[in-house]
């Protein structure tokens, strides 16, 4: 029996030349399902990534207009942004999407993996409990943390942080300093953004540090390792390209958030000076306006133009943190 | 040489592991300076036992240990006991070796940068520990490279450097020739003939033939109980059980 399905090496074909017939029909029906299940992965996957070249493509088209008539460092660089007067500069969005996601990242980074140590290392008996809350926060609709940003947050950048902050710290150093009243800006934003961010961090870092092998640690631990070093040498070694791709799945995660932001960091076209400053990220600017003035010449394609940047940040900084991934496990 | 004081000492150890009862009432002494062999069918117990011997065993999910190991007469269990300094003085080679995720040389080099002992001469430490596991002329040229590109035997042989580099009181060894040949099983032999004058040594064989070579003084457990312990001369000659005799035929038969 265990003929009919067993792979046949090169010797045993030679064998039984003379029942051949009888065993090749089986194991040529599995070689094509084998080459069917190949082609078929790669078919999808190319598929996949096509429809992100389409959408490059769509957008370059729909963008053209302004990339033709106008030098790509002004449209870049420019702080002017006056449509009707047909100034078109990206520089204050740019620049917001960029502080914005920054501050969130700095903010949620340090919690996050700190969190995903705290559970994956040291705390077995509770992430019962924690991780099943962590993987429903991570699930919340972003215009819910929106509303609560809305609701807490910008309350609290407006009455305590900014009063404080603005008034100690912010005498001495210019981007600490505050004179936005609304509490609306970067600061809101950003804290608002590392709350969403921050569950998938922990979720997906925690599960990289889940899957480091047990007797990694307890290969450092039985060379007199404690706890800690063993985390930090080992652990965190051995799952640091995972580590990275959680927080780059953060990241691209928070430059591309639109509503949650949009409601919380006062769309002012500007570039903030100060983290008390009113912002206007990429994302806010496409939503905002997308649809009204359309008959502004160039209006449609200034904005196709601002989502191609997004799209052209986002793709950069995967290809970039994809060269790091490789030359990490190329390393290890 | 077993009229010394012994080096350590297990009382009445019972581990449950999954609510199956593991080793059982353990009662054994390991003497000083001596290689003791842990021997017996496999499944008894016998990773068990060495990985109670500095605390590992603990690390696992559902784990219930009860009696004492005393090491020069203080409890490696006390309460008050700093796990980390139990485990830099018992070293202990597993089972499967498992090169920390860092390079040759790091491997040899974690104990005694972690332990702040070889501030200066910290190449020759690795030397040494890499020449005396019998690895150094392979990787000599290559410390750099990630210790998971070594072969299984290679890294076998990296996790003994990496333990002596922590110059441990005690070493515990599991099966630690089992993926070499027996050109380079002999030299680890060797060595560990060597370091006896030096340290206490506990070893865990399937090797019937290695534990007569090797050992001083064995350990024969049976379903997670010692049925018998004594010098090897004498167990191995002259086994006080039929149990041990048996086992010991059908092994040699
Ligand atoms: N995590 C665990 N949960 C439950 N039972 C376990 C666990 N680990 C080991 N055991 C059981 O404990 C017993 C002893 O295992 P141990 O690994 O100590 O045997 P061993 O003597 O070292 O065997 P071998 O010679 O094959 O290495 C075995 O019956 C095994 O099934
Ligand atoms: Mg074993």
């Amino acid at each position: 029996m265990q003929e009919t399905y067993k792979p046949t090496s090169v010797l045993d074909s030679f064998v039984t030349v003379g029942r051949s017939s009888r065993r090749s029909v089986p194991w040529r029906w599995r070689q094509w399902k084998d080459v069917f299940a190949d082609h078929s992965v790669r078919l999808i996957t190319t598929a996949v990534s096509l429809l992100a070249l389409v959408m490059g493509i769509a957008l370059l088209i729909r963008a053209w207009p302004i990339l033709s008539s106008r030098p790509l460092g002004e449209l870049l660089f420019s702080s002017t942004w006056q449509p009707v007067k047909g100034y078109f500069g990206f520089w204050p969005f740019i620049m917001s999407s960029i502080l914005v996601t920054l501050l969130a990242m700095l903010l949620a980074v340090p919690c996050a993996t700190f969190s995903a140590i705290y559970l994956a290392e040291y705390n077995h008996s509770t992430r019962a409990f924690f991780k099943p809350v962590i993987d429903m926060l991570a699930s919340i609709p972003s215009v819910v943390y929106g509303l609560w940003g809305v609701l807490f947050v910008v309350p609290f950048v407006r009455d305590v942080a900014g009063k404080w902050i603005g008034e100690t710290l912010g005498a001495v150093l210019p981007f600490l300093a505050n004179d936005n009243p609304t509490g609306y800006g970067l600061l809101a934003g950003g804290i608002v953004l590392a709350i969403m961010v921050f569950p998938i961090i922990v979720s997906v870092t925690e599960e990289v540090l889940r899957s480091v092998p047990q007797n990694m640690r307890e290969a450092s631990l039985a060379l007199g390792a404690t706890h800690w070093e063993t985390t930090k040498f080992v652990v965190l070694r051995h799952a640091l390209p995972g580590v990275i791709a959680a927080n780059v799945l953060g990241f691209s995660r928070a430059f591309g958030e639109t509503l949650a932001v949009m409601m919380v960091v006062g769309n002012v076209v500007q570039v903030p000076h100060s983290l008390f400053d009113a912002a206007y990220p990429l994302p806010a600017l496409i939503a905002n306006n997308y649809g009204e003035m359309m008959s502004i010449p160039m209006y449609d394609a200034a904005l196709m133009g601002a989502a191609l940047v997004l799209l052209a940040v986002v793709l950069v900084f995967n290809v970039g943190a994809q060269l790091v991934l490789s030359r990490l496990t190329g390393r290890q | 040489m077993h009229n010394i004081a012994p080096h350590l000492s297990i009382r009445n150890l019972n581990v449950w592991l999954d609510a199956q009862h593991v080793l059982k009432d353990i009662a054994a002494d390991i003497p000083r300076r001596c290689i003791t062999a842990i021997v017996g069918p496999s499944g008894c117990g016998k990773t068990t036992l060495l990985r109670s011997l500095n605390r590992l065993v603990e690390l696992g999910p559902n784990v219930r240990i009860t009696g004492k190991v005393l090491f020069d007469d203080t409890d490696i269990y006390h309460p008050g006991m700093d796990v980390a300094e139990v485990r830099t003085r018992i070293g202990l080679l597993a089972q499967k070796p498992f090169p920390l995720p860092m390079s040759i040389y790091d491997n040899v080099a974690y104990g005694p940068r972690i332990h702040g002992t070889a501030r200066t001469g910290l190449d020759q430490t690795v030397h040494s520990c890499l020449q005396a596991a019998q690895l150094w002329d392979e990787v000599a040229d290559r410390l750099k490279a990630p210790a998971t590109e070594l072969s299984a035997g290679q890294q076998q042989r990296l996790c003994l450097a990496r333990a002596l580099a922590v110059k441990p009181d005690i070493l515990l060894c599991d099966e630690s020739t089992s993926a070499l040949d027996p050109i380079s099983a002999r030299g680890i032999e060797d060595l560990l003939l060597t370091l006896k004058t030096d340290y206490t040594i506990v070893l865990v064989t399937h090797d019937l033939d290695q534990a007569r070579r090797l050992a001083d003084y064995v350990i024969f457990l049976w379903l997670g109980e010692v049925i018998e312990q004594g010098p090897a001369a004498d167990l191995f000659e002259n086994p006080a059980q039929d149990f041990t005799r048996a086992y010991l035929e059908r092994e040699i038969g």
